[in-house]
């Protein structure tokens, strides 16, 4: 073998290591990458034979679109609606497993369940929980409160969306909150009781301070996860009412699987990833130190 | 003798094999040997006829079937894109009605004109309403599995209680009767609605994908059309489309919560459960009233003709063929002949009969299913009338839209219709929307090619003479 590479056999040897694992990312992730590019600059369609280059028409379209500019919209209030409250009730959460002992363990495995559910599944128990004559509008009725228009009614069609998405991705966010607790200095809290510091004073200016990576970063990962949100929204609303409830993800489905409109939805979904890019940026700059 | 017994062994064995593809050959769908179908349908209710009488297909003609069922929200998208892309995997699939122009404009099914010509599909025996299903650009190419038709469901004990007779007659100055027309079944869902604990006026499919079928059932019956066949331009802001519309508003308010998300299962579910007076909607709401073990109406639906819409002193009697579960043969299939026997054999009067009378999502669409009544009389109780419910309203029979991005322009009806219910929009810019939508649809897709498909369209199913 060596008399085979002669001095460039060191350089083929990795080269034989990586080659698999390139030629995978080559074939799956960079081609389809650039060939989804190429084609968001045509018409190209399943339905119709053959297809030109129309430059940047695909792109101007759907920026001038009502609906594409309401599935953004519904796809930011999804975002801000859970993102803010699984942050909020995560630390929460996170703060209470931080004060447990030896038991803890058994506590994080049985939070992490609904995060192991398959989204279509914890659409599909959502959608009957929900229901008009469902277990929440009974429990509700039973609390004297009236019954809710849960799918018939824009804005409780949109809550219905972020309730399951809450339910399902708190306790991720609690765990990753957890991990970021447990790798504060606990000397930090001893100089804080030693400065006079209560709980309050030692959450707001010793733990969140110290959660600043923790934050940045479960928000940058749950915004991923909800700007591609799909699977979810089909099982519960299919983005109705009308498309109260249609975010960006459902529009490229629809667009690309419904109408086999390849180039249009192309397009959509490379503004999809330029708009997370952005996002991606804006956050990592918070995780980064400051000088 | 030993030689003897060979000589007799080795013959036997010969003439056998001889003999026996003659034998199975005599069957009226051949012969096939080694060959496999698969056929690609709807998942749930669908595969029971299949897995029922295949079995029979496979013993008579040597062929073995695969049954492929698919979830309802994959089937259009993963069979065009199987057909598309030529995998061949399907022989056979099921599609909606107004699917089929899309596949056929892309080559992706098998003209059936061949089989039609060589074999004996019992074609008059189908009623006359189905017989032009699955004709496009002037060929064939799907049978009709299953007879869509929209009719009225209402429950008898209801319109016959004296006292609500009583009540109706005092507030709104006539009879209490099996509406005839769309304004008194606004008044009816009006009275009934709220009347009893958990009793809705009327259901109706409101959903993204189901609410344009009674769009299409509206239109129709307030009398109009979806294009100038002319210009291609959309009438979608028509009188008629307009109170098309309106109607669906109003039938919304007497629905039980929910209504814009309303679809085919849950609105046939709501008045099997009693929740509903009326729903107009396919067979398999009456059918399932009397068949399903959950039904708490057994015994008390009556089926009668849609009502009529009335609008600028014109009366418009039609009742929707909507949908329209059909089966074609993929362009690509190397046993095309083989599936053609199969959708002959699975379509003939005695196999189609006992298929409708399994209640499967697949309903009557022949005379002998109207006509030899015996086993009606014996499926659930007020059968007989439903049968005749069901034909009474094909004599009415009007079809879906069936050119080319019919998926796509159903679509967005269904789509701004939820904002008009929901109050999002204004019913004015919720039509108008469709309207542009709509253009942009046709300027995609071709406007002279639309126009001309819109025209042929026309002609087969309208008997337009423009």
């Amino acid at each position: 073998m060596i008399s085979l590479f002669g001095r460039h056999y060191r350089a083929a040897k990795w080269l034989g290591f990586i080659a698999p694992c390139v030629l995978v990312l080559l074939s799956f992730v960079i081609f389809p990458l650039v060939y989804s590019l190429y084609l968001s600059f045509t018409d190209f369609s399943l339905t119709q034979v053959g297809y030109r280059f129309i430059g940047l028409r695909n792109f101007l379209d759907i920026v001038r679109s009502t609906e594409a500019k309401k599935s953004a919209f519904n796809t930011m209030l999804i975002l801000i609606g859970s993102v803010s409250i699984e942050v909020v009730v995560g630390i929460s959460v996170a703060l209470m497993l931080n004060r447990i002992g030896y038991s803890r363990s058994i506590f994080v495995t049985l939070i992490a369940i609904p995060s192991l559910v398959a989204p279509t599944a914890v659409g599909a128990i959502w959608k009957m929980l929900l229901q008009p004559n469902g277990l929440v509008n009974y429990i509700l009725s039973a609390l004297g409160a009236s019954p809710i228009d849960w799918f018939g009614k824009p804005t409780f069609a949109l809550f219905s969306i972020i309730i399951a998405d809450i339910w399902q991705w708190t306790p991720f966010v609690a765990l990753i909150f957890l991990a970021g607790l447990t790798s504060i200095d606990p000397t930090l809290y001893e100089a804080a009781k030693v400065d006079g510091a209560d709980s309050m004073q030692q959450f707001w200016y010793v733990t969140l301070p110290n959660l600043r990576r923790t934050f940045a970063f479960a928000v940058l990962f749950r915004a991923i996860d909800v700007i591609r949100f799909m699977d979810t929204v089909w099982i519960i609303t299919r983005g109705g009412p009308g498309i109260a409830t249609q975010t960006a993800a459902v529009y490229i489905y629809v667009q690309g699987f419904r109408f086999f409109r390849i180039g249009f939805s192309s397009a959509a979904a490379w503004l999809l990833l330029i708009a997370v890019s952005i996002l991606t940026g804006f956050l990592l700059r918070l995780i980064r130190e400051k000088q | 003798m030993r030689r003897l017994w060979c000589v007799v062994f080795l013959a036997s064995i010969v003439a056998g094999g001889v003999v026996s593809p003659f034998a199975v050959a005599e069957n009226e769908y051949g012969y096939y040997p080694g060959v496999t179908l698969r056929v690609a349908i709807l998942s749930g209710d669908h595969p029971v006829p299949w897995e029922k009488f295949v079995p029979r297909f496979e013993e008579m003609t040597g062929v073995k079937v695969e049954i492929i069922d698919l979830p309802w929200e994959e089937l259009y998208t993963k069979i065009f894109l199987e057909l598309a892309t030529h995998t061949g995997i399907y022989d056979i699939v099921e599609l909606a009605g107004f699917w089929v122009p899309d596949f056929v404009v892309n080559n992706l099914l098998a003209p059936l004109d061949e089989y039609y010509e060589k074999w004996d599909w019992a074609f008059e025996d189908i009623m006359p309403a189905y017989q032009k299903i699955g004709v496009f650009a002037g060929h064939r190419y799907s049978v009709i599995a299953d007879g869509d038709v929209f009719a009225l469901y209402y429950r008898k004990d209801l319109f016959e209680n004296p006292v609500y007779q009583a009540e109706f007659k005092k507030i709104y100055g006539y009879d209490l009767r099996v509406p005839q027309t769309w304004d008194e079944y606004l008044d009816v869902a009006e009275f009934f609605n709220g009347r009893e604990p958990n009793l809705w006026g009327n259901e109706a499919m409101l959903s993204r994908v189901h609410g344009p079928m009674i769009f299409m059932q509206l239109l129709h019956s307030f009398g109009g059309r979806f294009f100038d066949p002319y210009t291609m331009e959309p009438e979608i802001t028509s009188p008629a489309a307009r109170k098309a519309i309106e109607t669906m508003v109003k039938m919304a308010q007497y629905m039980s919560p929910g209504a814009p998300a309303h679809d085919f299962t849950i609105t046939r579910d709501n008045f099997t459960l009693g929740y509903a007076a009326m729903v107009v909607q396919w067979a398999d709401v009456g059918s399932w009233s009397g068949t399903a073990p959950e039904s708490k109406v057994r015994g008390k639906v009556g089926t009668a003709l849609v009502p009529a819409g009335v609008i600028n002193g014109q009366k418009f009697q039609r009742s929707e063929l909507a949908w329209n579960w059909q089966w074609a043969i993929n362009a690509d299939s190397k046993h095309k002949e083989a599936a053609a026997q199969l959708l002959r054999y699975m379509t003939s009067p005695e196999v189609s009969r006992e298929i409708v009378s399994m209640a499967r999502g697949y309903d009557p669409y022949r005379r002998s299913h109207f006509e030899n009544t015996q086993w009606a009389a014996e499926w659930f109780p007020g059968a007989l009338e439903f049968l005749a419910g069901l034909k009474a309203n094909m004599e009415y029979g009007v079809y879906d839209l069936y050119i080319p991005g019919a998926q796509q322009y159903l679509d967005a009806v269904g789509k701004h219709l939820g904002d008009i219910l929901t109050g999002v929009v204004s019913l004015d810019e919720g039509l108008r929307r469709i309207a542009d939508e709509w253009n942009e649809i046709t300027n995609r897709w071709g406007r002279e090619s639309q126009k001309a498909f819109y025209q042929d369209y026309l002609r087969t199913y309208w008997g337009w003479k423009g």
